[in-house]
């Protein structure tokens, strides 16, 4: 793919800056290189799976001429044809130059629930396809291989114009995604695409100005990926905007910091109106502390305790860094980017993808287009979004729609206003005369439509001139170069987590390490010699382990007081159960005596006046 | 005269609230219903039905569950006197005591009320102590910072 030197000239311009973490084992790469060292294979499955071209035959040319496969079949790319064993990978990990990575204790940082949950996703794996163990290492081997004989450090790019917006996608290839083997994270996965956009608008002395960077890491979209290019927590170096990859991940952070996933709660937005109410009642009702959020507390209690680690320590890739770019423009006019379909590597059948290889720069796993490809506007969310040079006369516009909708609608309502009287004359009439019954249901029923109708057009009036009147304030704002809260438009952008150091870290780690193995472990030995109840011995070992939980975040003295609370709770409840009859006829007495008292007290204020 | 306090509202000391009257006023009780149990030998006459008011079953004498139920007896008699002169001169450590010492008697109570033995009067007074000592308003005049 050949572009301007133009477009060339704004992909260097604007090129981000790439902080990876220390201890990464992968960095964005040239496609050629990793595809010449891949088979690649087709079959229904990954055990039937044949190899289609064997390396050391394919190239990125190649790879763009290959037709589909048959229905039902898959097609991808291998890059690591045997992992390593267990030995040969006990020998890789302690190697001598291997990074060392330190990290607090990723089950450390939540609490039982979110610990079952995990050990629910770990033994999915056994069930789901997986990448293999040894993957990773096998990969990074090769990897230093190929680096070995072609160090670039690679971006693709392309840039799209769309009316006044330029974009500028810059995609960052990856030989292997290692999250889980090396960095305790949720998936591996042979080769990852990873991509960042740098919105410009078109001024029209044909410069340039940046107005948005966009980058997406796992669950974020539309609004969420882009950050205003003023935007005070948008690091930058010079006007080139600096991203976080996690490591092993390699999903684009642009804020340094560790994020753990959230995984969301089924049927969470249920959950809000009872849990709000709840809420109420125990503050406001009975006078109790304030619980706080507790539909917020329900989900970070759930939240899959899976690290991203985007700290920005290791090397950096970029204007300034370690390692210069060499950018490789691609577009619709290459082959492998719009010829090929399948994986970019092992297709390991994961039901839940999160171990399956990715698609390519241009496609989804399925097939299809990406949006982020033919529609990166509409990805960021920014279709709907004015250029900045635009928003005074896009805004202007608006208002004179809104007051010429304001204006039909008081006209509307004055006609109406003037109207109704003489129907509801008309229908006071026809309320005396026998005879019209039909006709007179007929007018009584228009007029007590115009009716509704007048009351809606006066309101919609209303609320025009304030929206107007909203739009004339930020209009003035916008000339006076006052803009709106920069990350007003965020609804639940990621936010790094406080890194967890504690003095007690090391137990703390190593409790919750074994905690959830051995709480389903002593609840089976229980039961098994039948030494408690199954209900007595879920509660005895439930509460041992919030000691032992408490004991380690020095919360030992709340712990109590919330048991004491927790009994208080589960006594009313017994006391309302056992006495519910006698509660609802004191109830209802108690009731009658208000109601006695009330209304003598009334009678007695009339007297007295 | 009032006693001065440190760390209470002075108006609170001048006008102590009547939910703390009653707390203090429970804790009393329940330490004499705890003395009795542990002097009294014979389960007849009034003595004998005060002492049956607590929360620590009565075993043989001489027994170890005797011993031990006696030890338990004396905890709490010690719990309770220094939670009732905690709570009295507004000490934290007191609305700590006074809150987790009603709910360890809750959990007794709540054991009672499983093996079939329900002391639903106790229940109710002590779920009633310890919503009341967590109410905000309490919390405000013991722990000021926690608000």
């Amino acid at each position: 793919m050949t572009i301007s030197d133009v477009d060339l000239a704004l992909l260097r311009r604007f090129e981000p800056i790439l902080k990876f973490t220390h201890g990464e084992l992968f960095f964005p790469m040239a496609t050629g290189p990793f595809v010449e060292a891949c088979d690649l294979l087709e079959g229904p499955t990954l055990r039937q799976a044949t190899v289609a071209i064997p390396s050391g035959t394919l190239d990125l040319d190649r790879l763009g001429a290959v037709d589909d496969p048959p229905a039902g079949h898959s097609q991808y790319l291998r890059f690591v044809p045997k992992p390593l064993s267990a030995v040969e990978l006990a020998r890789w990990r302690n190697r001598a130059d291997a990074p060392r990575f330190d990290a607090p204790g990723r089950l450390a940082r939540v609490g039982l629930a979110a610990r079952l949950v995990d050990a629910a996703l770990v033994t999915s794996l056994l069930l789901r396809g997986r990448v293999p163990g040894g993957t990773a290492a096998a990969a990074s081997i090769r990897y230093d291989e190929i680096r070995s004989r072609d160090p670039r450090m690679v971006y693709h790019a392309r840039v799209r114009r769309e009316g006044p917006w330029v974009v500028l996608h810059y995609m960052f290839f990856y030989a292997m995604n290692d999250w889980r083997s090396t960095f305790d994270g949720a998936n591996d996965h042979e080769s990852d695409w990873e991509q960042c956009f740098v919105i410009l608008e078109a001024l029209p002395d044909g410069d340039v100005a940046p107005a948005w960077f966009c980058a997406a890491a796992h669950d974020e979209k539309g609004d969420d990926l882009r950050r205003r290019w003023d935007d005070p927590r948008l690091e930058k170096s010079g006007e080139h905007p600096v991203v976080y990859p996690g490591a092993g991940s390699h999903a684009t952070y642009q804020e340094r910091g560790e994020y753990i996933m959230a995984l969301p709660v089924p049927g969470e937005q249920n959950l809000h109106g009872p849990l709000n109410l709840l809420r109420t009642t125990w503050r406001d009702t009975l006078s109790q502390p304030d619980p706080g959020d507790l539909a917020g507390k329900v989900r970070s209690a759930l939240s899959v305790p899976f690290v991203d680690y985007a700290r920005g320590d290791g090397v950096t890739i970029g204007p300034g860094g370690d390692h210069a770019w060499t950018p490789i423009p691609i577009g619709d006019d290459d082959g492998w980017v719009d010829g090929y379909r399948g994986l970019w590597g092992l297709d390991t059948g994961d039901r839940f993808a999160g171990e399956r290889a990715p698609a390519g720069p241009k496609y989804t796993r399925t097939g299809s287009v990406r949006q982020a490809w033919y529609d990166p506007l509409g990805f960021a969310g920014l279709s709907k979004v004015a250029p900045p040079s635009r928003r005074v006369a896009d805004l202007e516009s608006r208002v004179r729609v809104l007051t010429a909708e304001r204006d039909a609608a008081v006209a509307e309502a004055n006609g109406l206003g003037d109207m109704l009287p003489a129907l509801e004359q008309e229908v006071a009439a026809l309320r005396e005369t026998s005879g019209l019954e039909r006709y007179t249901t007929a007018r009584a029923a228009e007029l007590a439509e115009g009716e509704s109708k007048l009351g809606g057009l006066r309101k919609r009036a209303v609320e025009l001139t304030g929206a107007i009147a909203a739009a004339e304030r930020r209009v003035t704002d916008l000339r006076a170069g006052r803009l709106e809260d920069p990350r007003a438009h965020l609804h639940h952008a990621s936010e790094p987590e406080a890194r967890n150091e504690g003095r007690r870290r090391a137990h703390g780690e190593t409790w919750a390490a074994l905690s959830v193995g051995l709480l389903v472990a002593a609840l089976a030995v229980i039961v098994w010699f039948r030494i408690l109840p199954p209900v007595v011995a879920v509660i005895a070992l439930f509460g041992a382990y919030l000691a032992i939980e408490a004991f380690f975040s020095r919360a030992v003295q709340g712990l109590v007081l919330r048991i004491s609370v927790a009994l208080g709770i589960v006594t009313a409840i017994i006391l309302t159960f056992e006495f519910l009859r006698e509660i609802v006829l004191v109830g209802l007495f108690g009731l009658g005596l208000i109601l006695v008292l009330d209304n003598i007290a009334e009678v007695r204020r009339r007297r007295s006046g | 005269m009032q006693e001065e306090v440190t760390g209470a509202p002075t108006s609170v000391v001048r006008h102590r609230p009547l939910g703390i009257l009653v707390v203090v006023a429970l804790g009393l009780g329940r330490l004499i219903i705890e003395v009795t149990a542990l002097v009294t030998v014979d389960p007849s006459g009034i003595l004998g039905w005060v002492a049956g008011g607590s929360n620590i079953p009565e075993f043989a004498a001489g027994t170890t569950a005797w011993y031990v139920g006696s030890i338990g007896i004396l905890l709490v008699m010690v719990a309770t006197a220094a939670s009732v002169a905690g709570l009295w001169r507004y000490r934290t450590w007191g609305w700590s005591l006074s809150l987790i010492l009603a709910g360890v008697i809750l959990a007794v109570d709540l054991a009672w009320w499983y093996a079939g033995q329900p002391r639903y009067p106790g229940m109710f007074l002590n779920m009633v102590a310890v919503f009341y000592l967590n109410q905000r308003d309490v919390r405000a005049i013991f722990l000021p910072s926690s608000l």
